[in-house]
């Protein structure tokens, strides 16, 4: 599903290049629970953010689906990116104005779906998070747990085939947290391909394979 | 956009309510006030634009040429050229000639009374002329008898209620000499409806314009006498050119002895109103404005909706910064840059929006204080156009000051908004320092404007006129009661509390009009001709007034009935050029009886007997008995006791006005009304504009304090003092206002040492006008700012540091 071919990015700090990302070569398949790891700095999240078609690498090839992402245009990407992947926050990142049916609601709307079929899929996923009672609050009115059920509905709404998520139990305590990771294992389970970027070896486990990075290199990349 | 944005956009705007509140209320502010002056403006130049024709009317100005003299323009022409110039021209489809008949005098009717402000005489072409709509009588025949009198509604409803008053009728009684009065007996013909508030003619009463009274002035007189406004409306672009005119001199020349001593030229009709301020004898155009006035309250307007429009722009951009990171969640989730430009443009559409609602709501509160601000009344209706415009403009301006953030907003990629998450806005970028130092230039303008203006108004209040005329009372018998004067006079003057009464047949201040004064040259012993203004005065009025003489004396008593003795000016001896002894050097008055040789008999220091918007001119008083302003130093106690008795002797005598008086000193204030108008418009659009700036430097201030709550915790650790950190957040914004006043300052000297070129006797823009602009823009900017910067320092640093 994914293949990355000696991806780099790197930024200039005067005349020599810092490299954030070095030679990475990446193969995911579909269907794959593939964890992130590494120390902070170590280039999880612009790996994260490159897969996730938000940043592209400065050199390299990214074949998503067989298509040759590194060679499309911004709009063709955002078209890709709208359509095939979700994204998971550590901050959860909800829109603070908009209410938890609103923020759910937020990605279809971007894809241009009409209003029925909006209402349904928003209430089908409220129904399946159970979160119905809640869809009038604002993230305020939220626990952190609540938010990231809210964030990950969100991500899922559109059926992407892709499910990014970057550290997503950091904020939560740790019975929160393996709700999250339960509920990704079961979204996986029903064919989603998740990508996540953790510092939790408890929850690196819930995937069936860990990558470890260092330094911008791939050091590790083991089944488990 | 759709429900979802517009609910976020109202929510967003509670979020940050008072952001908001004040974004939304300077904003319609300063579009009440910019639409208030701009309906006034709309109003002022709409002026006798209800004539269909008016592009082909104009007004005929006669300039004075004469030897001796300044040029003069004046409002009025020969009463001979109407039909002269028709004839001879081809190009003028036809003419009007109004003439001033009488003002404020008693018409009597139906056994009731009722004040004539104003009434004309006018050719009988005058409603075909002018379109004016009759509500009794019939356009042809009211002028068809020379006994006919047209009155307006108003005077029609004060006498007769709502009866058709025609055929009735209307009396007017006056002195013939000292002692005789008479009463012309009108007969009403017509009823005129009301005109439009905007026609520089405004009228209680017109009757037929007859030419015999001109035929007893021998032909020179006739020709260059000025009497009549004359109107022409010319063939359809016959002068599209502006060079009509040119082609008088040649016709005049045919018949009128020394035509080259005055020129034509036309006047186009809907210029009057504002284009009017050079000419003299232009007592028939009603509340005439100065064009430079409206030019100042148009800048005003500019100015304030351009202060207001950044204040929008900056807090627009403050809150959209704060935004950063939705940008890149929305952007994460599929947004597009176009979606995001929408949705900020959209932003700031709908706040305008709100603000231009709220501000219709402000025009309707504030259109009363308004109008007594600019001291009129005027019709200020919304036309089409105007709604366009305001509509046009809000638009606008929610496009202009959502066009940065937006594209900034709608440029960023969704990994750098989440970098950017604690937004990187400071004083120091461009865009918003540029903002905020124009801005304070524009307010650093008005405070220098309205400062140098309120000087030159002082200084023209307080200069020494070299007269005195404190409690002073001046009562206007009007010209018919001339000869009623002395009589009347001697009456006042026994009123108790009366030190002094005294008469002239002009009031100091406002001595236009001139005559031609024939002065025997001392070397050449031949009179020579100088027009100039001579002002009949009772010999006591010079010790009334308390003017000094440099040689000579005031007139004797007795010579006010006799002989004809002058005191003159300075600059008459000067003009005249008078070296030797003046003192019983002959004068005579071109064309008033001709045959009596008049002495000077005094020379007063100069003085200034007209507006100091004038140099000091040449000037002659006579002795005279005909001397219908009376003039009356009262002990100001008991002053309504005074004026009670005052009545009384005027109720006696005269029938024809109603009783009126006024103390000079504030006939003086009213000398200089347009000055202190714009004065005091210029001071609340001052303290606007340094309101509206504040707040908006208030909410940026806020914003960007509020970033660098953690910078500010680690220096209170490190051991900052409150006062260091106050300094510190204040310091980038109190440049920028210095850079402003640096800016405005050479400006608004150019600006104001323009308008002061208007006074012939003006002050000098002085340094500490400059100063205290600065002290006032920085203090200003230093107590809002530091308002929100000690709340920073003085919080405790563990809670911010935690709260990063």
């Amino acid at each position: 599903m994914i293949i990355l071919k000696n991806i780099e990015r790197y930024y200039n700090t005067g005349s020599q290049k810092t490299w954030v990302l070095k030679n990475i070569n990446i193969q995911v398949n579909k269907g794959d629970f593939v964890t992130i790891m590494g120390p902070s700095g170590s280039g999880k999240s612009t790996l994260l953010n490159i897969i996730g078609m938000l940043d592209s690498p400065d050199a390299g090839e990214y074949i998503f689906n067989d298509e040759p992402v590194h060679t499309f245009s911004e709009k063709r990407r955002t078209e890709l990116h709208k359509h095939a992947i979700g994204f998971v926050f550590q901050a959860y990142h909800l829109i603070d104005e908009l209410t938890v049916y609103e923020n759910i609601e937020m990605p279809l709307l971007y894809k241009g779906e009409r209003k029925p079929d909006r209402q349904s899929r928003v209430a089908d996923i409220l129904d399946r998070f159970n979160i119905v009672g809640k869809k009038d609050l604002f993230p305020a009115q939220l626990s952190g747990g609540q938010q990231q059920l809210v964030g990950i509905a969100r991500a899922i709404i559109g059926r992407p085939k892709l499910l990014l998520a970057d550290e997503p139990t950091g904020n939560l305590h740790t019975s929160q947290g393996e709700m999250t990771m339960d509920l990704l294992r079961q979204l996986n389970s029903e064919g989603i391909t998740i990508i996540q970027v953790t510092h939790n070896e408890k929850f690196a486990e819930y995937g069936n394979r860990v990558i470890q990075i260092e330094d911008g290199f791939v050091r590790t990349d083991t089944n488990t | 956009m759709n429900t979802s944005n517009l609910k976020l956009i109202w929510r967003n705007l509670w979020k940050n309510a008072n952001i908001s509140a004040i974004n939304i209320i300077g904003l319609s502010v300063s579009l009440a006030i910019s639409a208030l002056i701009a309906l006034f403006l709309n109003f002022e130049g709409g002026f006798d634009k209800s004539n269909a024709a008016y592009g082909d009317m104009y007004r005929l100005v006669t300039t004075f040429k004469y030897p001796n003299s300044p040029e003069r323009e004046t409002a009025l022409a020969s009463p001979m050229m109407g039909s002269y110039l028709q004839r001879e021209s081809g190009d003028i489809e036809a003419y009007l000639r109004v003439m001033t008949d009488i003002e404020n005098f008693i018409g009597r009717a139906n056994e009731r009374e009722t004040t004539i402000k104003k009434s004309l005489q006018v050719d009988t072409s005058f409603f075909t002329f002018f379109n004016y709509p009759l509500l009794f009588g019939d356009k042809k025949s009211v002028f068809d008898k020379p006994e006919n009198i047209v009155i307006a509604r108003q005077v029609s409803e004060a006498l007769f209620g709502a009866e058709n008053p025609v055929g009735k009728m209307f009396d007017y009684t006056f002195s013939l000499d000292a002692e005789r009065d008479t009463t012309v007996h009108y007969m009403i013909s017509g009823v005129l409806d009301d005109l439009p508030k905007n026609s520089h003619l405004q009228f209680d009463a017109l009757t037929f314009l007859d030419d015999r009274q001109f035929e007893q002035q021998e032909m020179g007189n006739r020709w260059h006498g000025v009497n009549t406004n004359t109107y022409f409306r010319v063939r359809p672009s016959a002068n599209a050119d502006g060079k009509l005119a040119e082609s008088f001199p040649k016709l005049l020349k045919k018949e009128m002895p020394n035509s080259d001593m005055v020129s034509l030229s036309l006047q186009p009709f809907s210029d009057i109103h504002l284009g009017s301020m050079a000419l003299e004898y232009d007592h028939n155009n009603f509340q005439k404005s100065d064009r430079k006035y409206m030019k100042v309250l148009g800048l005003v307007a500019i100015f304030i909706l351009l202060i207001s429009s950044i204040n929008f722009a900056n807090l627009t951009t403050v809150l959209g910064m704060r935004r950063v990171q939705e940008v890149g969640v929305r952007k994460s989730l599929g947004a597009t840059g176009a979606n995001i430009l929408g949705q900020f443009l959209g932003e700031s559409m709908l706040m305008a929006m709100i603000g231009g609602g709220l501000a219709i709501v402000w025009v309707e509160l504030l259109r009363k204080p308004f109008l007594s601000l600019v001291g009129k009344d005027v019709d200020m209706a919304y036309t089409p156009a105007m709604i366009s415009w305001f509509i046009g403009a809000v638009i606008l301006l929610g496009l202009l000051a959502g066009i940065y953030p937006a594209i900034q907003a709608a440029r960023y990629s969704a990994v750098e908004a989440f970098k950017n998450s604690v937004t990187s806005l400071s004083v120091k970028r461009p865009f918003v320092q540029g903002l905020v130092v124009l801005q304070f230039v524009l307010s650093g303008m008005l405070i220098i404007g309205a400062l140098v203006s309120h000087n030159q108004l002082k200084y023209m209040q307080n200069k020494d006129l070299g007269f005195n005329y404190a409690q002073v009372v001046e009562i206007d018998l009007g010209m018919g009661n001339g000869w009623k004067s002395t009589a009347i006079k001697k009456e006042l003057a026994a009123v108790p509390g009366v030190m002094e009464a005294s008469g002239s047949s002009a009031s100091l201040g406002t001595l236009d009009g001139q005559n031609g004064l024939l002065v025997r040259n001392q070397e050449t012993k031949q009179f020579e001709n100088f027009p100039m203004a001579t002002v009949r005065v009772a010999p006591n009025f010079f010790r009334l007034y308390d003017m000094k003489f440099v040689v000579g004396h005031a007139p004797t008593e007795e010579s006010a009935s006799k002989e004809m003795e002058f005191v003159v000016n300075q600059s008459f001896l000067e003009k005249v050029g008078l070296k030797g002894d003046p003192i019983g050097n002959e004068i005579m008055i071109n064309g008033f009886e001709a045959d009596k040789v008049g002495r000077i008999v005094g020379v007063i220091h100069d003085i200034h007997h007209n507006t100091l918007h004038h140099k000091i001119e040449p000037i002659s008083f006579l002795a005279s008995d005909f001397t219908p302003i009376i003039s009356l130093k009262v002990n100001p106690a008991n002053m309504q006791a005074v004026l009670k008795q005052f009545q009384a002797v005027w109720n006696e005598h005269i029938k024809d006005r109603p009783f009126e008086y006024k103390f000079v000193d504030e006939r003086f204030a009213q000398l200089y009304e347009s000055e202190n108008r714009l004065g005091q418009i210029l001071l609340v659009a001052t303290i606007l504009s340094i309101l509206i700036a504040c707040l908006g430097l208030l909410a940026l201030s806020a914003f960007i304090i509020q970033q660098r709550t953690k910078e500010i915790g680690i220096r209170k650790v490190l051991g900052a003092t409150t006062a260091g950190i106050v300094g510190l957040l204040s310091k980038d914004f109190l440049k920028l206002v210095i850079l402003s006043m640096a800016f405005a300052s050479p400006l608004a000297y150019f600006l104001m040492e323009k308008w002061l070129q208007d006074f012939a006797y003006h002050t000098n823009i002085a340094w500490w006008v400059f100063a205290l602009t600065v002290a006032i823009g920085v203090s200003v900017a230093f107590v809002t700012v530091s308002f929100q910067g000690i709340k920073a320092a003085l919080a405790n640093p563990v809670n911010s540091l935690r709260s990063e």
